[in-house]
């Protein structure tokens, strides 16, 4: 009884707090404490999404995002995964490689979008290859470890049963895999996202980043805020959304 | 049971290659062969076609600009960024101890704070960059802010997942013994917050370099991050993959680095926990 009780508190507590901030935060610029050039006002903020909303921008540029990040982020699952396995299937290439993921992994992958413009101009292909190029290391390293650490004795049995190469992979480590990719999305996806959203800063005319950079160049902070709220959304939902889908997948599995 | 056992056993004999036992120095050589073929078939690609070699820039135009930044004015970039980045670093994690510390004191502020965490969590930190660029202009101190914000919030949830995996068994028998609050704090908490800021450490700095870089690259006047994109607006390749390779040599050198301050410190550690 008394821990609802608790729970129903808090959640108005901190319901009240956000309340109180963004009243705070309105009633300081108002009265000019804070200059609403600097910091914005919540309710220019307010307005801009409402805007955005209605006139169909937010629409439009977070689909852009998503697609990108999507499309990127699939490729990306595709090449690492296959690579991941060779790699990791065979001792002498993960040896051999090794020190190349290292160096990879400590690359500024993130920041290379530039190379990527150089090769592609400002282009949606640009950004999407450069989604591909930060998550493709992540998801080989982590595919050669997972390939590792398959349980021994399945490989055992299924060679036992007659199985060679091709069927491990297509009864083993195939279906492995699987289980790595969902478990490893929401780190992944967010990685994903955030190329996505970090290409799109520097020249391009459509996408979420893009209306955070226009804020930017238009010296409107509350167009930034409104932007980075809806970055906010965005990633919770995402995040959220790869929760429930994967709870869902990992159903069969014992808890 | 016993046929399980002899399989395991079997499956943990070293398998031999074919050739027979190649020697330990084998590998270098083998990746440094490989390191050697790669860099030789970029070049061969990039002069193959006229467009490439500007897209792509060769090995030797990479050399070429890394050896001009290196010898001239190229090491002030590398100190801003390096300066950024660990400016960044240290003000963000004390922020993030101080930030647990006051959490650690209440159970109550944390489940009132849990929720807010999650959110600012899951805010992607790059799409902050243009806010600070806002406030800061077009300065180091934007890229030293966004760097705080970074690392804050990486060393705040590792420390904070650390804090709430220390085996409550050792505290409730530590209370029960008497041990007072400060005690606690010196032998148990600051320990435990100490192995993991090591371990996250790795992870942290190489963050807080690319948020530098990241920073830079929007809107700097100097730094790896402002030689990228200078690269990239003036179509010049070997510059942006120049500044490139100088921040990831930079981020191993200081991975290796800590990683072998963290073979030292944990020495004590061994496999006990």
């Amino acid at each position: 009884m008394t821990r609802t009780v608790e729970r129903a508190g808090l959640i108005t507590a901190q319901l009240l707090a956000v309340a109180a901030l963004l009243m705070a935060w309105q009633a300081l610029i108002a009265s000019g404490t804070l200059n609403s050039f600097s910091f914005g006002s919540s309710l220019a903020t307010w307005d801009r999404l409402r805007q955005w909303l209605s006139d169909g921008t937010l629409l439009a540029n977070a689909s852009t995002t998503v697609f990108e990040a999507a499309t990127g982020w699939t490729i990306g699952i595709v090449i690492g995964t296959v690579v991941g396995m060779a790699v990791g299937l065979s001792s002498l290439l993960s040896r051999l490689t090794a020190p190349f993921f290292a160096f990879w992994t400590g690359f500024p992958r993130l920041a290379f979008f530039p190379f990527f413009t150089l090769l592609f101009g400002f282009t949606v292909g640009a950004r999407i290859v450069s989604v591909v190029f930060v998550i493709v290391f992540l998801v080989i390293t982590q595919t050669a470890v997972g390939v590792r650490e398959v349980d021994r004795l399945l490989v055992a049995n299924t060679r036992f049963l007659g199985g060679g190469r091709l069927d491990l992979v297509r009864e083993v480590y195939l279906p492995a895999s699987v289980a790595w990719i969902i478990s490893s999305a929401r780190f992944t996806v967010a990685f994903a996202l955030h190329a996505a959203i970090l290409a799109e800063f520097i020249g391009a005319t459509r996408g979420i980043g893009y209306l955070t950079v226009l804020g930017q160049g238009q010296l409107n902070v509350s167009m930034v805020w409104a932007a980075v709220i809806c970055v906010v959304v965005l990633a919770v939902l995402v995040d959220l959304t790869l929760v429930r889908i994967q709870s869902y997948l990992t159903r069969w599995m014992p808890r | 049971m016993q046929a399980q056992a002899t399989l395991r056993a079997a499956l943990r004999r070293p398998r031999r290659l074919k050739s027979g036992r190649p020697s330990r120095a084998l590998w270098p050589l083998a990746q440094a062969s490989l390191f050697l073929l790669l860099v030789v078939v970029w070049q061969l690609v990039a002069i193959s076609n006229p467009i490439l070699t500007i897209e792509l820039s060769t090995p030797v135009k990479v050399a070429e600009q890394l050896r001009d930044w290196l010898s001239l004015d190229g090491w002030g970039h590398v100190w801003t960024t390096i300066s950024t980045a660990l400016a960044g670093l240290v003000v963000g994690t004390a922020l993030a101890c101080l930030a647990i510390a006051v959490l650690t004191s209440s159970r109550l502020l944390r489940a009132f704070m849990a929720p807010f965490i999650v959110v600012l969590n899951a805010i992607p930190r790059i799409a902050l960059a243009p806010l600070f660029i806002l406030w800061f202009g077009i300065d180091e101190r934007a890229g030293v802010a966004f760097v705080v914000v970074i690392t804050f919030f990486v060393v705040f949830v590792n420390l904070f997942t650390g804090i709430e995996q220390i085996e409550p068994l050792l505290l409730m028998n530590a209370r029960t013994l008497g041990a007072s609050r400060l005690w606690l704090l010196r032998e148990v908490y600051i320990p435990s917050v100490l192995v993991w800021l090591l371990a996250s450490l790795r992870n942290t700095v190489a963050l807080s370099l690319l948020g530098a870089v990241v920073a830079e690259l929007i809107a700097g006047s100097s730094g790896l991050g402002y030689l990228m994109g200078q690269g990239s607006s003036s179509g010049d390749s070997a510059e942006v993959i120049g500044a490139a390779l100088i921040v990831a040599a930079v981020t191993l050198l200081a991975t290796g680095l800590i990683d072998a301050a963290e073979r030292r410190l944990l020495a004590w550690k061994g496999t006990a926990r």
